[in-house]
């Protein structure tokens, strides 16, 4: 399985303008070819933004990213649920933060520049995600996505939806819906 | 709901909307012993394209009825049928049926419309005058029957949420322009030639002058005549007063007013209500007014009008306006006061007391305001966009109800205050004053602490410890006080800065940050960032138990 091309995004600088493009691109590839010809094989092939938090590196699906920003000027609201860092402002919508650390029982990190919000797009909902940083975009088949094997999975972590294996490493895949929308105990 | 469909509806409401009003205006020609053909063109004109669109949409029962309406008519025209108010009243029930039929196919958009008894009703009422000449007759239209057709529209439906999406583009570029101006200075320490910076600064102040000029264009775009709302109610008063045996006349003032289009949104339920209880409980019936020296027909008036950036929008009837005495007397029988409270109210506090939840001055329930539906309800709704209301009676002699509101309720006037290290808007409706006072004079009372300002003894709200803030530790032995009231309720806030005044939009908060107390939404600052908008309501009904409850 070498078929996975990455784009490595830089750490900081123009990594929004680069995704913006590859997601263009992707887009146009997924149109034309992938059902065509990749489809015959029996295979679906899974576009991935991936990102660190903590020690492991985890991965949303492209098609529910919207853009990824600077972890910047984030208002804090009191009285919001715990995991929430606050509010920003995105093209004059006020969207909710979620501090992902939080929200999955980490440790905190001090704000530094490597954080990006990655915004999703859930159903009509919009939410950022703070992340420790943003990877690269990834195109892996679902052939080396694995669920996660039964005893590995506690209540909590069900917001899995499974583990892309990759030569070197493991992508956690998310399931959005459960890792920002459903209560977390 | 396919798009085509919602905008049929959209359309046809207008439609029947404008086909009501030239009814009514039709009517009152008739009952005035005109005869007014241009009013049953105009109606004919309402219901033709309302006709063809539901043919457009397949929907061939409704098409078939509006049709039947149309003949009616046509038969009024060639005189071969008079309006009667028994035609009049047929077809304001028609009316409703239609727009019953438009709320049945919004929620299904497959539901099967039936207008057959409509249909036979029509047909029975036109019979009995139209027997002579043998039925409905499709004869040759006169030419200027089809003017309607042909007539050109200046105006252009766009929906709501584009101009929204406009003025958040236009709130963009206002950013944008604050990162220019930042570029600036850094051109001035950097850059020797003094005409680059001009050319620069000078463009850069122009394109600021743009944005601020497109938002008001925006801003404009969204303003509505109070009208729209205002001629909703000539229908309801004439059922009402029908219903009642009252005479009413109901007459508008300054219906040209512009209002935002949020503003008109929220005012028509507070209107209704206030119309209602003017119709209900305020105004007397015919011989009533006779006796107590009146003329038998009432006025109502609808009255609205600029006033120092607010909308004054009035509802004054005629009517026996509120004894006084009777009025603190049900207050006392209902527990609300005691006899010692009711003797030291002025005539004015007096008035206030109905909007005390469930006060009402009648004694029975009726069909038409006892809904259980009190002023207070009324009250909320107002203070709830920012506004305020106020009574004025006088017994005998009718009773006036005033709304002061914010031109649009996206906008307002705000206070912007820091508060460890972060910025709050206080929306300036809400702000009395704000002063600056001695620490010693904050008091600890059980309940909290309070001030004394001017012999008026007002709660106080830290904000900080009410948000569960980082307490900013200042030296200074004076603290920012800012007075604020919201209903009957008055307090101050402490806060760390005053930044001054500033216009902001106001944004809702996503509904995922869950209940929010002592906040009522957001707002985006000129750097780009996020300020909240403090809900002085929510902060004041808290005071005194201090941070408790607010913290994160």
């Amino acid at each position: 399985m070498g078929d996975c091309e990455e784009i490595k995004l830089p750490s900081s600088g123009l990594a929004e303008d680069i995704l913006a493009r590859f997601m263009e691109k992707a887009q146009e590839e997924l149109n034309a070819k992938v059902a065509a010809t990749e489809k015959v094989k029996g295979e679906t092939i899974f576009h991935l933004v991936t990102f660190s938090l903590g020690r492991e590196e985890y991965g949303v699906e492209i098609s529910s990213v919207q853009e990824i920003i600077r972890a910047a000027d984030i208002t804090p609201v009191p009285g919001a649920p715990v995991h929430v860092n606050g509010v920003i402002n995105l093209r004059g919508k006020i969207i909710p933060v979620v501090n992902l650390r939080r929200r999955f029982g980490l440790p905190e990190v001090e704000a530094n520049e490597e954080q990006r919000i990655i915004i999703v797009e859930i159903g009509e909902k919009r939410l950022g995600m703070l992340v420790d940083s943003v990877s690269q975009v990834i195109r892996i088949p679902s052939a080396v996505i694995e669920d996660l094997p039964e005893e590995a999975t506690s209540l909590d972590e069900n917001y899995i939806k499974g583990v892309g294996k990759l030569e070197s490493r493991l992508i956690i895949i998310l399931d959005l819906n459960r890792s920002l929308l459903v209560a977390l105990h | 709901m396919s798009v085509l469909l919602d905008e049929f509806l959209e359309d046809a409401a207008e439609h029947l909307e404008a086909a009501e009003s030239s009814l009514l205006l039709l009517e009152k020609r008739v009952n005035d012993g005109l005869h007014d053909e241009g009013g049953v063109t105009l109606l004919l004109g309402n219901l033709h394209t309302l006709k063809g669109n539901a043919g457009m949409m397949g929907l061939t029962p409704l098409q078939q009825y509006v049709h039947k309406m149309e003949s009616v008519l046509k038969q009024v025209v060639d005189g071969s049928l008079s309006l009667t108010s028994n035609l009049f009243e047929s077809f304001y029930s028609a009316i409703n049926s239609l727009r019953e039929s438009l709320e049945k196919l919004a929620k299904n958009p497959a539901e099967a419309l039936d207008f057959s008894d409509e249909l036979t009703l029509l047909e029975y009422l036109v019979s009995g005058g139209a027997e002579r000449n043998g039925g409905i007759s499709y004869g040759r239209e006169k030419k200027d029957d089809f003017g309607y057709i042909t007539q050109k529209s200046n105006t252009l439906k766009v929906n709501f949420e584009k101009l929204d999406d406009l003025l958040n583009l236009v709130g963009e570029l206002v950013i944008q322009r604050t990162t220019l101006l930042a570029f600036e200075a850094k051109l001035k320490e950097t850059v020797k030639d003094r005409a680059v910076i001009e050319a620069f600064s000078e463009s850069s102040q122009l394109i600021g002058k743009s944005a601020a000029d497109l938002r008001e264009a925006i801003m404009k775009v969204r303003m509505l005549p109070v009208k729209v709302v205002f001629q909703r109610f000539n229908r309801l008063v004439r059922d009402l007063s029908h219903k009642h045996g009252k005479e009413i006349n109901l007459v508008f003032e300054g219906e040209e007013t512009e209002l935002d289009k949020t503003v008109v949104d929220e005012i028509g339920e507070p209107l209704l209500h206030l119309i209602r209880n003017a119709v209900d409980h305020g105004i007397e019936s015919p011989d009533e007014r006779r006796m107590s020296g009146k003329p038998p027909v009432a006025t109502l008036a609808l009255r609205a009008r600029h006033e120092n950036n607010h909308i004054i929008v009035s509802v004054e009837d005629d009517g026996r306006g509120i004894p006084i005495e009777k009025l603190k007397n049900s207050a006392v029988a209902k527990g609300l006061i005691d006899h010692r409270q009711a003797r030291a109210l002025s005539d004015q506090e007096a008035l206030q007391l109905v909007f005390i939840p469930g006060f009402s001055t009648s004694r029975e329930v009726t069909e038409t305001s006892g809904r259980g539906i009190g002023l207070d309800v009324v009250k909320n709704a107002v203070t709830a966009f920012n506004g305020m209301i106020d009574i004025d009676s006088m017994h005998g002699a009718g009773t006036t109800f005033t709304i002061k509101l914010p031109l649009t309720l996206a906008i307002i006037a705000s206070l912007m205050v820091e508060v460890s290290g972060e910025v709050f808007a206080v929306p300036l409706s809400g702000v009395l004053e704000s002063i600056k006072i001695d620490k010693a004079e904050i008091h600890q009372v059980a309940s909290g602490e309070i001030i004394n300002l001017r012999d008026r003894i007002l709660p106080i709200v830290r904000l900080n410890e009410f948000f569960g803030l980082n307490n900013t530790t200042t030296t200074e032995e004076m603290e920012y006080v800012v007075i604020v009231g919201s209903g009957e309720k008055r307090g101050g806030i402490i806060v760390d800065r005053l930044i001054g005044q500033q216009e902001i939009v106001i944004k809702a908060m996503d509904d995922y940050l869950g209940p929010l107390p002592g906040i009522s939404g957001g707002t985006v600052l000129g750097d780009g960032s996020v300020a909240l908008i403090l809900d002085i309501g929510s902060l004041m009904g808290k005071t005194g138990r201090g941070g408790t409850d607010g913290g994160l």
